[in-house]
């Protein structure tokens, strides 16, 4: 590391000393508004590079917000590395005599930045600024004799670590056979070459280094397109190329690390984020800082022997698009590098409002599948369920079917009776002499007639067999109550019991399952017949009833004069299982009900006053708008 | 209700048995009236000739069995031929016993039926031929004196003249006169022919 190294001259330290003494006497006269220092930094650079312009940045903000008295800072940019004729330096200095030499504008401190400007000092300083404290910043501080310095002078140095350069290219590119080092043709140019390449011949290796010193910028462009392979570059500065050309150097630097075929490192952090892949920095903001707390220690008087930096000049800084660019893994770069302008930017600047967008988004989706699953999850349990209320309703539907199979066999055996009977009608007609063909037309015509009644009655007895999934549509009460009455009068007249329709005249269609209505109904007349077949009696009627109940329903009754129920069967009379016949699963009501529920309606029973049970149930009437 | 001349009567609450029933009886040239219930039937006089009756045994309200109750009570009667469906033993001994002409099951060769109806018909009319001879024995007996009576009685019973004169304490040739003027009377021509005729209008001894 540089460090301040003070002239300890006697002479000096008097000279310092008088000047404290005189400085402190002046503080004193000043204690009530004390009088701004000022400071004067000259760049031997062109105005707007952006290094020097970013130290300039740092040095001013740190020394103007300095609390205990006010320092101003002039700034001069001496564009030495473009114009180097001696007629062009009397001029400038012409200019700085003109300008703090005889101005009012007394300077109490001059920080000067660049090699060529130093160099200008040693001669110079007296003329231009007397003997105030003058602090030299060059590239390095062997060349420069300490008897060469005035007593008022200090040297420093930029604070380039060169040192780290080779073995962070070592092992980063563990492969790399070659080291391009590129420089100009300036004497800064040429005095950060020679740093280099002292710092580069006492390490020890595994590349050659080459230098690229004598080429103009527009040979350096093509040389670096046709490098050999696992070669590395090493861009230090070129202020001016072997043709006399300047140049801004971090543009110059963009253009080369783009063309070239061999990953760029640099040595300024102003060159980052500008082709190259990154390296050991000089931080111009870090050095801005450190050379302000110089200045402020110098302007107190402390005295020089003591002048310490704080932190760090350098900084591990690297790129990572270039990283990627030549394939650099991340793992490999040195503790406490830094990386930037990753290119996932956007996640970068809105991490959080993305993650918190997407949390939200994600919780929604989950919240949305969950749904989902949950309701096809139901959906599915409901599908199940009714299949199983199909199922058993169909169970119940044979089992009612069974209990009138011997009816149901009378009630085809009545047509085909009837077809027999006409058809040897017909026969006799024709056969009978003489024949009577109208006869026989008539008697062709009961055949038909008894032949539709048969396939009627099969195709009652089929669909109340059929195992059809609930489906509800628009039915007709009066059809739908006589299609059963042709499947259970049979039984009815078996057992001579008369069955009574009751219909109102203009009910309105219902809103059903076919089967199920029809099973529900005959479940309701056989129980009905069978409670009668119990009591015996004379008299023998089942009343079916069906009425507009309300507006949106329509209720139908069956009413018979059976046993009754008791008491105390009415809460059991729906139960499954439960049951007062000798035969049946006792299932029958339990199933009607929960179909009547299905339908949105209710069944129940009520005793007649004189003699047996009603059982009744409403059905929802059909509106247009159900489909 | 109006007066029928029909030859079959058909009772079935189910029009297509009863029209098909109809067709096979108009067939052979009978001629057939058709009831659907057997309320409707009983309320209907019959007329005065031979015929008989096709009832199904089951029908809501008064069943086949009831009407042919019915009917005996009123003394109307008719030969039945009973059809049915689903008939059991029981109700076809019940039907017999009370007199049924035949009792067919659905379904049935028409022939079957047709010769039932024949023969039913065959023995109303015979009922009805006898009915017309009694009839007229017990109206000539109806015109006996109660003398006459007397010795009707004790004549077809096998007592001689003076037995019957001695019972009656009357002479012989009393009870010879009164028995030649129950003779006329009673348009007979022998002893024989007398006692057929009581025996027939069932004129028993006392």
């Amino acid at each position: 590391m540089i460090v301040l190294n003070p002239p300890r001259n006697y002479l000096i330290l008097i000279v310092i000393a008088f000047a404290s003494l005189w400085s402190g006497s002046f503080l004193l006269a000043q204690d009530v508004s004390p009088v701004a220092k000022r400071v004067l930094a000259i760049f031997v650079f062109k105005q707007s590079m952006p290094w020097p312009y970013r130290f300039e940045q740092s040095l001013r903000a740190a020394l103007t917000s300095n609390p205990s008295y006010p320092i101003e800072l002039d700034v001069e940019y001496a564009d030495q590395l473009t114009f180097s004729k001696k007629e062009y330096l009397s001029k400038v200095i012409d200019l700085y005599r003109y300008k703090y030499k005889f101005s009012k504008q007394k300077v109490d401190l001059v920080l000067v930045i660049g090699n060529e400007f130093a160099d200008l000092m040693l001669e110079y300083s007296e003329v231009l600024f007397g003997d105030i404290p003058v602090v030299l910043i060059t590239l390095e501080q062997k060349n420069k004799p300490r008897n060469l310095l005035k007593p008022n002078m200090v040297s420093s140095v930029y604070g380039f670590d060169l040192d780290k350069m080779g073995p962070l290219i070592q092992s980063l590119l563990p492969k790399t056979e070659n080291l391009f080092v590129i420089s100009g043709d300036s004497l800064t140019d040429r005095k950060f070459k020679n740093l280099a390449a002292g710092v580069l011949a006492e390490f020890n290796g595994q590349f050659a280094v080459h230098y690229l010193d004598d080429f103009s910028v527009k040979e350096l462009l093509l040389e670096v397109t046709q490098l050999p392979e696992n070669s590395a570059i090493l861009f230090l500065t070129v202020f001016r190329d072997a043709n006399g050309q300047s140049f801004i150097q971090r543009d110059l630097m963009s253009k080369i690390s783009e063309k070239a075929n061999a990953p760029t490192f640099g040595v300024i952090d102003t060159y980052l984020g500008h082709g190259i892949v990154g390296g050991n920095l000089l931080s111009a903001e870090n050095q801005g800082k450190r050379y302000a707390e110089i200045v402020e220690k110098m302007l107190k008087g402390e005295p020089l022997t003591n002048l310490k930096f704080k932190g760090k000049a350098n900084q591990m800084m690297f790129d990572w698009r270039q990283l990627k660019r030549w394939s650099i893994d991340e793992d490999r770069l040195p503790a406490g590098s830094i990386v930037r302008y990753r290119e996932a930017s956007v996640w970068g600047d809105y991490k959080w409002t993305i993650v918190g967008v997407g949390a939200i988004i994600f919780a929604q989706a989950f919240a949305l599948i969950g749904l989902t699953i949950q309701h096809r999850r139901r959906r599915l349990a409901e599908e199940e369920s009714q299949r199983l209320r199909d199922e058993r309703a169909h169970i119940s539907r044979v089992l009612a079917m069974g209990e009138i199979a011997a009816s149901l066999a009378h009630e085809l055996n009545q047509p085909l009776s009837a077809i027999r009977s006409y058809a040897q009608a017909a026969q006799r007609f024709l056969g009978n002499d003489p024949s009577d063909p109208d006869e026989a037309i008539k008697a062709l015509a009961g055949i038909v007639a008894g032949n539709r009644r048969a396939e009627e009655v099969i195709k009652r007895i089929r669909m109340a067999l059929k195992k059809e999934p609930f489906k509800q549509s628009r039915l007709d009460v009066r059809d739908l109550i006589q299609e059963v009455i042709m499947l259970v009068r049979s039984k009815a007249k078996e057992q001579n019991i008369l069955i009574r329709l009751e219909i109102a005249a203009g009910l309105p269609p219902v809103f059903g399952d076919h089967i199920q209505l029809q099973q529900v109904l005959l479940n309701l007349i056989i129980n009905g017949i069978e409670a009668m077949a119990a009591a015996g009696g004379s008299f023998r009627e089942i009343v079916v009833q069906a009425s507009g109940e309300k507006s949106d329903a329509v209720m139908i009754s069956v009413q018979d004069s059976g046993v009754g129920i008791d008491e105390n069967q009415e809460d059991l009379l729906f139960d499954a299982f439960y049951t007062t016949k000798s035969e049946g699963m006792g299932m029958g009501l339990s199933i009607s009900r929960s179909i009547i529920e299905d339908h949105g309606g209710r069944l129940w029973a009520t005793r007649n006053p004189d003699k047996g049970t009603t059982f009744s149930f409403t059905v929802p009437i059909y509106e247009e708008d159900e489909k | 209700m109006t007066i029928s001349d029909a030859d079959v009567f058909v009772v079935d609450d189910d029009s297509l048995i009863r029209d098909s029933l109809e067709q096979l009886v108009k067939s052979v040239g009978l001629k057939a009236d058709t009831f659907s219930s057997t309320r409707a039937f009983l309320d209907t006089e019959l007329p005065d000739k031979p015929g008989c009756l096709v009832l199904d045994i089951r029908m809501p309200g008064l069943s086949g069995l009831d009407l042919q109750d019915e009917l005996f009570k009123r003394g109307r009667s008719i030969p039945i031929i009973f059809i049915t469906g689903h008939g059991t033993v029981p109700m076809s001994v019940r039907a017999m016993k009370a007199g049924a002409v035949d009792f067919l099951q659905k379904p049935f060769e028409d022939q079957e039926l047709l010769d039932a109806i024949h023969h039913a018909i065959k023995q109303n009319r015979l009922t009805r031929l006898d009915k017309v001879e009694i009839d007229k024995i017990e109206q000539r007996i109806k015109f006996l004196t109660l003398r006459e009576h007397e010795i009707l009685v004790r004549v077809t019973a096998g007592m001689l003249n003076k037995q019957i004169a001695y019972n009656l304490k009357m002479s012989e040739n009393t009870v010879k006169t009164h028995r030649a003027r129950i003779m006329r009377k009673m348009e007979v021509e022998s002893l024989a022919e007398l006692v057929r005729a009581t025996e027939k209008a069932g004129i028993n001894l006392p």
